[in-house]
């Protein structure tokens, strides 16, 4: 039974506390070893805090997946591309899984779709004729 | 001054009367104190859906596109002005979208849908 006990007492004029520092070591056969340490300020601890591991954003993670919207403008005008976000046999918007889009564009989308079809240059309830052998990209 | 856009549609008419038109409209954005910049044609075509103004249903109807610079205070008069136009079908003042800038995006952000599926149910 090996006990290592270290005291340290607060220095100042009229400091009373005492702050205690014990490491008790306990080896066993089977018995791991318990440190047990209360640390005061004027001691030196034992690990500086250059060596702990300081707190940072993830190196290796890689930046977030853009949808094909990224960086570019959503008009109302052009109605090729609002026509290609809805069904064409009801008229309702996609959702933002199956458009894969962000956020952001997903409602850029959407209000351009009502002010499209409000302002006269879209088809509410169904897709425009001249639209309608377009390539579906969104399921 | 912002810059605005209007998107006419104007009654199916002979070239004469549709010209006569146009330049009633712009007249009258003139003397409101706007600044026109750019008149664009999008030509004659079948309207999306049929559309009632004056008393008269329409189905088809000539597509102009007016870019211009307007005072803010007389946005509602221009507005006004030309809904009472009996040539008029439908007039649109939006803000220029060219104006708005493109905020740079994060990129789709995943979403935990399994998380979503377990959920505990919400109580009120």
């Amino acid at each position: 039974m090996a006990v290592v006990f270290t005291v340290c007492s607060g220095l100042g004029k009229n400091n009373l506390t005492h702050w205690v520092t014990a490491a008790v070591c306990l080896p066993g056969p089977r018995t791991h070893m318990v440190l047990w340490r209360r640390g005061c300020p004027q001691c030196t601890p034992a690990t500086s805090k250059e060596s702990l591991p300081a707190a940072m954003a993830n190196p290796s993670e890689e930046p977030l997946k853009k949808c094909f919207l990224c960086g570019k403008h959503v008009h109302y005008k052009n109605v090729q591309l609002l026509f290609q976000l809805i069904y064409p046999h009801t008229g309702c918007v996609h959702g933002r899984q199956t458009a894969s889009l962000c956020g952001k564009k997903q409602e850029g989308i959407s209000k351009a779709i009502k002010r499209a079809q409000i302002m006269g240059l879209m088809q509410v309830m169904c897709k425009g004729p001249a639209y309608l052998r377009d390539l579906k990209f969104a399921t | 001054m912002p810059r605005y856009e209007l998107a006419l549609i104007l009654k199916a008419m002979q070239r004469r009367e549709t010209a006569a038109a146009l330049k009633r409209t712009v007249e009258a954005l003139m003397d409101k104190g706007a600044i026109i910049r750019n008149l664009e044609n999008l030509g004659e075509r079948a309207l999306p859906y049929k559309m009632s103004a004056h008393s008269q249903q329409h189905w088809r109807g000539r597509y102009f596109l007016v870019d211009f610079y307007a005072p803010t205070t007389t946005v509602q008069s221009i507005m006004e002005h030309l809904s009472r136009d009996i040539d008029v079908i439908r007039p649109n003042i939006v803000k220029h979208p060219l104006t708005q800038e493109v905020k740079e995006c994060e990129g789709i952000i995943p979403v935990p849908l399994e998380e979503k599926l377990y959920a505990p149910k919400k109580r009120k």
